[in-house]
């Protein structure tokens, strides 16, 4: 049928625009790291490919990228198991007690997360700076747990909410602490969700670029993509091939993640459906 | 272990205002006694169920183990579920999904720090016990509502607990599998002899396993007895519609002294009685009365007497061993079963023994 063919190349059409819309950006990262200029789109320079930008940012003395890649996995692991952790034993309470307002409670901890970061990053700078903690891990750290505790908190909600309370109820006539039902039953019955929000807090954390900026003064606590801003080359011009570089090297480790995890998260987000 | 409940009460607060879920409830079950709790949705049953089990708090009132206070607000007792030796059977069984069946039987053994030959020992026994020795490894996700059924008995037999307790264990199976896990679950409790509280909404299951029922309404106890005798003398006419089935027919009838003996006039019949069919008459006194009488004990007559109810037939349900007659008596309905074949729109006689006549003041809360 007509109809039938229009409507499947539509279909099909739309979802490689979609595709290339998204992953162009991507593309042209890859390729300006392994060509040997940045301008080798310009019909009248040669192509050439070279490992060498990569091989500058990963030996490179000056330009410190491992050290970054270190930091910036090191602060978003520490911020997304901690805020997962305080965000699992809110969401419990939340989901467990008869709590009158509960509703207004977590609209409340929406509205915390929806302050622009560049309205709190001065004060919270003075702070850091008065107890010392400028160019530290800590000093990245709790900002970020404080920022996707909301966030975290509303996922876990949800996840909670679906499982059954006569669970919790049998926990106890078994003889568990309250403790004990969160750790033994209840952590592992929402698996898939506390992957998710790890992921999902690990992300965020990962890609923070604001607070990271104010916080750090140099590699010892710099994350990525305040490293990558701020690349320097020698004789001032942009050094667009490392920077380039030093993005795809940043990228793998989310990519990778996500790609492990996949299926963990899928199963979170569609188990709920067809179960029950 | 004996359970005694002593003017307990609990009360909710919601935004709507305060629920007295169970009202001034004492009870004395005895060591070994298959007790049931019976009622209709929102009687309280549950609620009762939960603060044995240490589940709920009581707003008042004495829950005691034996000698054993276990629930005292005046004197700030209250032992959490794990203290009390109590097991639950949970109308959606409440099995941990994570866990293969031998995890979940060994849970409470594991959670009391059991040592783990012995607790190797009990799961086994007593998972010989419920026939699911071969379905140790599985998931409960892989399992049959049967099957689970019986895994959610383990884990609260498993610790040879002092009460047992049940919330409607068996509503979420078929019916035939639900009659022989009946049968099968009071020959266990025979055979283990565990003071058990069951919670049910279904009159049958009520009549058929406990020893004694307590039937509730309103949060508060309607009628306390074996179930012979809930069914042979209901107090009242929530318990005489709430027990038997179908329901037992309720007419509002005027009593009054006729020339041999009692007239009751009631729908469009008048029933006469005498002076001594009179006195086996359980109640019946005052001018304004509800008269009930069961469908089983309705029959056929061939032609009216002082003693029949007469009307045309609307409605007829064939049960295979009997039928359910549905009767126009002056604007009543009467329920009726009869073994005999008759059809709608048919004009029939209804008669019954006197004493099967049960009579209950008009108004009367419930």
């Amino acid at each position: 049928m007509k109809e039938d063919r229009l409507g499947k190349i539509l279909t099909v059409g739309g979802a490689i625009l979609t595709a290339v819309f998204c992953l162009a950006p991507i593309g042209v990262m890859v390729l300006t790291a392994l060509a040997g200029r940045p301008d080798f789109l310009r019909p009248e320079v040669p192509l050439a490919w070279t490992v060498d930008h990569l091989r500058a940012v990963l030996t490179s003395e000056a330009i410190h990228f491992p050290e970054y890649l270190r930091n910036s996995l090191l602060v978003s692991a520490a911020s997304a198991v901690v805020a997962v952790f305080l965000a699992s034993l809110a969401a419990y309470a939340l989901t467990r007690m008869s709590l009158p307002g509960r509703g207004a409670l977590l609209l409340l901890i929406l509205a915390v997360s929806m302050f622009p970061p560049v309205s709190l990053v001065g004060y919270l700078y003075r702070i850091m700076a008065s107890i010392g903690w400028i160019n530290t891990y800590p000093a990245l750290i709790l900002p970020y747990v404080a920022w996707t505790l909301p966030l975290s908190v509303w996922i876990l909600v949800s996840y909670f909410t679906r499982i059954p309370r006569d669970l919790d109820r049998a926990g106890l006539i078994d003889g568990c602490s309250r403790l004990q039902i969160l750790l033994k039953i209840i952590f592992p019955t929402a698996a898939p969700g506390i992957f998710a929000t790890l992921l999902l807090a690990f992300i965020f954390a990962f890609n923070e670029f604001l607070f990271a900026l104010m916080l750090t003064t140099d590699y010892s606590a710099r994350t990525v993509p305040v490293g990558i801003a701020l690349f320097q080359g020698l004789h001032g011009q942009t050094p667009w091939g490392e920077i380039m570089a030093a993005a795809c090297l940043t990228i793998l480790p989310v990519v990778l993640l996500a790609l492990f995890f996949q299926r963990r998260i899928v199963q979170g987000l569609t188990r709920g459906a067809v179960k029950e | 272990m004996k359970l005694v409940l002593d003017r307990v009460e609990k009360r909710f607060l919601t935004l709507r205002g305060t629920v007295e879920a169970v009202r001034d409830i004492s009870l004395e079950i005895a060591e070994g006694e298959f007790f049931v709790l019976l009622g209709p949705s929102g009687c309280g049953k549950s609620t009762l169920l939960n603060l044995v089990a240490g589940l709920e708090r009581p707003t008042s009132g004495e829950i005691r183990f034996g000698s054993r206070p276990v629930a005292l607000p005046g004197e700030k007792i209250f032992l959490p579920p794990g203290a009390r030796n109590v097991a639950m059977v949970f109308q959606s069984y409440a099995l941990y999904p994570h866990l293969s069946v031998y995890d979940i039987i060994a849970f409470p053994l594991r959670i009391a720090g059991g040592k783990k030959g012995k607790i190797d020992d009990s799961v086994k026994e007593t998972a010989a016990l419920l026939k699911i020795t071969d379905l140790l490894d599985r998931r409960p996700g892989e399992l049959s509502g049967g099957q689970r059924q019986r895994v959610a008995m383990a884990r609260a037999l498993v610790r040879r607990p002092e009460i047992f307790l049940l919330d409607e264990p068996l509503s979420n199976l078929d019916v035939q599998l639900r009659t022989d896990t009946r049968a099968e679950l009071k020959r266990l409790q025979r055979e283990l002899g565990i003071t058990t509280l069951y919670v049910t909404h279904d009159q049958t299951e009520a009549m058929t396993l406990g020893d004694r029922i307590a039937l509730l309404n309103e949060g508060k106890i309607v009628q306390v007895g074996a179930p012979r005798e809930l069914y042979d003398h209901p107090g009242t006419p929530f318990a005489a519609t709430f027990i038997g089935s179908p329901p037992m027919n309720l007419l509002p009838a005027r009593m009054r002294e006729g020339n041999n003996g009692t007239e009751i006039e009631t729908a469009d019949a008048v029933l006469e009685l005498s002076k001594s069919e009179m006195g086996k008459v359980k109640g019946g006194g005052p001018a304004e009365v509800l008269v009930g009488i069961r469908p089983e004990h309705l029959f056929l007559r061939d032609k009216p007497t002082g003693q029949t109810f007469s009307g045309l037939i609307v409605d007829i349900e064939p049960l295979g061993r009997e039928n359910l007659v549905y009767a126009d008596i002056g604007g009543k309905e009467l329920r009726a079963l009869i073994e005999e074949d008759r059809k709608v729109g048919e004009r029939i006689h209804l008669g019954f023994d006197p004493e099967r006549l049960h009579f209950f003041p008009v108004n009367e809360p419930c």
